[in-house]
């Protein structure tokens, strides 16, 4: 688990406090099977990010039967592996060819293919149900194929309002991390306040 | 193998099943495609949408 030395980053969860409690005593997280879910099923993270963790634990606990009480980040310490990485031209290019397959499979089997779709009067595309089937395509395509497959998935996102006029840039744009191998995972720590007297390196 | 190795050999298979479901007969094409989509979990061998994707449209948000 521990011995090699490569690609790891730490990254942040936006849960209840308990879920926190719990997995830094030795729980785990458990991974999302959403039809929605943006880079497929498993545990999601944002990448080096904890204020947008926590700011998601917040949107969380305002939702009608919200598990989540006392909004709280979870850090992990993760090595993506064999990731699919979304910011990869070469991994777009087959993520393209996915989507050309799922798009014929359902067109034959005569049902019709998921969408991605907005919420309410956000425009954020917030539930990715077509994004979604592409991803698990992918991974139920490298499974048929006897491929070692991803541990991980990647990818950067915009997301939100412009932050000035006139501005490409986003005031939500982040990188989301889904990890589908939970051995990537190689421990949960408590984000901790910076010492005020010292730089942060 | 590497990962980008791996993206080219799943490249290829896409690529290689897309083009069989062109041209390949209708009912072979209808029996693979309906498999395809038995692998990815959207459905079962009956043909019934899977747990998440029987809930496609309702959402808790």
């Amino acid at each position: 688990m521990y011995s090699k030395i490569s690609n790891i980053v730490l990254a942040f969860h936006g849960c209840d406090k308990n879920i926190c409690d719990s997995v830094v005593n030795g729980g785990s997280l458990q991974p999302s099977t959403n039809d929605y879910d943006w880079l497929g099923h498993g545990v999601y993270f944002w990448e080096s990010d904890p204020v947008r963790a926590y700011e998601w634990a917040v949107q969380l606990s305002k939702r009608v039967k919200s598990n989540v009480h006392t909004p709280a980040v979870l850090g992990a310490i993760i090595d993506l592996g064999r990731c699919l990485d979304l910011t990869n031209r070469q991994h777009i290019e087959m993520l393209s060819l996915g989507y050309d397959w799922l798009k014929q499979s359902y067109k034959n089997e005569g049902k019709p293919l998921p969408r991605n779709e907005n919420v309410g009067s956000n425009n954020d595309w917030l539930m990715r149900n077509l994004d979604c089937a592409v991803i698990e395509g992918i991974h139920a395509m490298a499974r048929e194929e006897k491929l070692q497959g991803f541990d991980s998935v990647r990818c950067m996102f915009t997301e939100g309002g412009h932050v000035y006029d006139g501005s490409s840039f986003r005031e939500k744009t982040h990188i989301q991390i889904c990890v589908v191998n939970p051995n990537c995972i190689k421990g949960y720590f408590l984000p901790r306040e910076a010492d005020s007297e010292y730089n942060i390196p | 193998m590497s990962v980008n190795d791996e993206i080219i050999l799943l490249s290829k298979a896409f690529q290689r099943e897309i083009k069989a479901m062109e041209t390949l007969p209708e009912e072979e094409v209808k029996k693979m495609a309906h498999e395809n989509l038995v692998k990815v979990g959207i459905i079962t061998e009956s043909g019934e949408l899977t747990e998440p994707y029987a809930k496609l449209g309702e959402h808790d948000v």
